[in-house]
């Protein structure tokens, strides 16, 4: 990466880490939130973006981490870094026990699947009586938004870093490769599958992590909250529409359709969601290969761009 | 001369249908076997079970004297088999470059561990080839003869010792062939024993050192290319009958 | 009255089969989704077609959800469950005939009631899902369908 970008990158993260001194409640409210749904979209992109595996069972892991420190700090009273480290290793686990049959299964199948997973496991949470079964725990309170904001912002630092790692590594070649053409990649010397579980493994971390602070956060968890399906379309939304297989993508995405979203909220209240709706469709119509792209692209070819979209999609 | 290859009474049978029949030969060190045979003979289902994309029903395969029957198509590809595809599988959504990067990074045991040198193995195999002026392309973008190049390309990339090659005449002109037969020309020099696939008889004739003959999934004719090219089997199936 | 309902949606998965099998716009849908390129060589026009599709399950899920009425309440979120459950029968039943789905409908409301019965209520979505992913790793192309 360019020696400016890196510099300029790094002061952007340090001035948001100052945000929580001089920004209002809601901002610093916003900015978890859009941080963590963030974290959700890069996580996917590793499975999805690079992978090519379209991934809906991710909120599997984010419940998974949430439970991981609800259960930890409600039941056994253990400290909050150990409850992330549960939700961590339970997610990991899921992933690779669920990953290895779901992972041969491919495109719509496998989409299909991991949706099946997250919805069985949103049913067997409800019945457990250790999670509290459908009433959910509440966790101790820690007041202050500060602390979750950095921490937030940490994740997705972390998150992204690893990103960045994945897209100039062998490892990451692999999952483009296999991405790309799967039989291809495994006769030329892949190993598809360690791949593709390790992927999801990756994705897992980060995923529950997110779920985890979120659970401190609201200090309150119940099963349809905590694996709330609804969070599989919005991550894979924010990760497709900012540019899914790029570093940045995911989180130009997340800030953009939050900040979308939000701006709608509070302005045209009872409409928002439909005004959403059309912003995604207009995306998908217009820019399918996500914003990134667009910029990229722009540059050359101008407004041409959409044309050239709209005329690539035409049955 | 010793056998880098050798399949023994392999059989592969699809659910009812026997696409490969009991087919028994071996491969020589530094040699090229030309595979022949009519349509439908089966001769990419065998280069399909050398390689790993399919599983044997029966039979065995020895590679170095080892077993590889069972291994996963990708720990074949890291001992050393490399092949092309006759439906071309390139990597479309990746540049030129990087699709025979991911043969330098994956194909052997001892391949590169980082993109860098990856891609400067890749840049040396499309010189090879020549293709090296289209490196910056996206492989989707190429046309038929230069996507032949990509895949040879791409196979090459891995450093093998057995390169399974299907079909990668088919479509050429003759200027293309003749080119093509000398870069697989070079690629013998290099010390890579070879099976070639092929229809274009010109190119059997001045490639292949023994000739294997396939038909309805048996193997039907073995040997020298001069004694099997004037079998009356082989001839009746696949050659069309003698002109007097 | 839920009699009727049940009789309504049988026989709106009877005229979907009727519309597929026999028809040539049935045949033209089959076609496309099997192979678009020779498809539009026969003449097939894919964008009408696609809409059209689009349009039929539209007017399908608005029936059930009509038909879900008689027979359950409704809010303007039960879409969003309901969603999950209908990909589940359609591919626990088999996506290759709309009697396939029928009977994997009816496979999964009895197995749904045995568990509510013999396990506990709360148990049935672990159930059907868990058969879903089960059918999916096993036998993606559903309990009936031929396996490809």
């Amino acid at each position: 990466m360019k020696r400016k970008l890196t510099w300029a990158l790094i002061l952007l993260v340090g001035i948001l880490a100052t945000v929580p001194w001089w920004g209002s409640a809601v901002l610093v409210q916003f900015g978890i939130n859009f941080l963590i749904l963030a974290t959700l979209a890069q996580s996917w992109n590793i499975i999805g973006g690079y992978t090519g595996y379209p991934s809906f069972g991710n909120s599997v892991f984010y419940g998974l981490g949430g439970y991981g420190v609800a259960i930890a700090m409600v039941q056994y009273h253990l400290p909050f870094a150990v409850g992330l480290l549960l939700g961590v290793v339970l997610a990991v686990l899921f992933a690779f026990l669920l990953g290895l049959p779901v992972l041969r299964l491919h495109g719509h199948y496998f989409a299909i699947a991991t949706l099946g997973l997250a919805e069985v496991m949103t049913a067997i949470v409800s019945n457990l009586e250790i999670a509290g079964r459908n009433v959910g725990l509440v966790l101790p309170l820690l007041k202050g938004d500060t602390v979750f904001f950095e921490l937030s912002l940490a994740l997705l630092v972390t998150t992204t870093i690893a990103v960045g790692w994945i897209s100039r590594s062998r490892f990451g070649f692999g999952l483009i490769a296999i991405r790309e053409n799967e039989e291809a990649a495994a006769v030329m010397g892949v190993n598809t599958t360690l791949y593709k579980i390790l992927a999801f493994a990756l994705c897992s971390v980060f995923a529950a992590v997110a779920g985890g602070i979120h659970a401190y956060w609201i200090t309150y968890l119940d099963p349809s909250s905590a694996f709330d399906i609804t969070l599989n379309v919005k991550m894979i939304i924010m990760a497709v529409f900012g540019g899914p297989g790029t570093i940045f993508g995911p989180v130009l995405g997340a800030f953009l359709l939050s900040a979308i979203s939000e701006i709608l909220a509070s302005k045209v209240t009872s409409l928002a969601s439909v005004f959403f709706g059309v912003v995604i469709v207009a995306a998908i119509v217009f820019m399918p290969r996500g914003f990134a792209d667009l910029v990229r692209r722009f540059r050359k070819q101008g407004w041409r761009y959409f044309h050239e979209n709209i005329r690539a999609h035409r049955v | 001369m010793d056998a880098i290859l050798e399949v023994l009474n392999l059989t592969k049978r699809f659910h009812g249908l026997v696409a490969i029949n009991n087919v028994t030969f071996t491969l020589e060190r530094n040699s090229i076997l030309g595979l022949i045979g009519p349509n439908g003979a089966g001769k990419t289902t065998l280069v399909s079970l050398i390689s790993g994309t399919l599983e044997p029903t029966q039979g065995s395969i020895l590679f170095d004297g080892t077993r590889i029957d069972q291994m996963p198509a990708y720990r074949r590809g890291l001992a050393g088999i490399a092949r092309t595809f006759q439906v071309m599988r390139p990597f479309p959504g990746l540049t030129v470059v990087d699709n025979v990067a991911v043969g330098a990074l994956f194909g052997a045991v001892k391949g590169c561990k980082n993109l860098v040198a990856a891609h400067d193995e890749a840049h040396r195999w499309l010189r090879f080839v020549g293709l090296d002026h289209r490196a910056g392309q996206r492989a989707d973008e190429l046309g038929g003869p230069d996507r032949k190049r990509l895949e040879l390309a791409k196979a090459l990339a891995m450093r093998p010792k057995v390169l399974l090659l299907d079909e990668v005449m088919a479509g050429l002109n003759h200027v293309e062939i003749d080119e093509v037969i000398g870069i697989i020309k070079k690629v013998r020099d290099q010390g890579i024993s070879m099976i070639v696939i092929e229809h274009v008889m010109k190119a059997i004739q001045s490639l292949s050192d023994r000739l294997l003959v396939l038909h309805h999934g048996e193997k039907i004719a073995e040997g020298k290319p001069e004694v099997v090219l004037s079998n009356d089997e082989v001839i009746a199936a696949y050659l069309g009958r003698k002109r007097a | 009255m839920r009699l009727f309902a049940f009789g309504i949606a049988v026989g709106l998965t009877f005229a979907l089969w009727m519309f597929l099998d026999h028809t040539a716009i049935g045949r033209a849908i089959r076609a496309t989704a099997q192979n678009l390129t020779a498809a539009r060589l026969y003449g097939v026009n894919p964008a009408q077609l696609y809409a059209l599709t689009f349009g039929i399950g539209a007017g399908l899920a608005g029936a059930a959800g009509a038909l879900y009425g008689v027979v359950s309440q409704i809010n303007p979120y039960i879409g969003a469950t309901l969603t999950g459950k209908s990909f589940a029968i359609a591919i626990i039943g088999g996506l290759e005939k709309s009697i396939y789905v029928l009977v994997g409908g009816l496979i999964l409301g009895v197995v749904e009631a045995m568990t509510a019965l013999y396990i506990g209520p709360t148990y049935t979505d672990v159930v059907s899902f868990g058969i879903l992913v089960l059918v999916l790793i096993t036998r993606p192309t559903g309990l009936l369908g031929r396996t490809a």
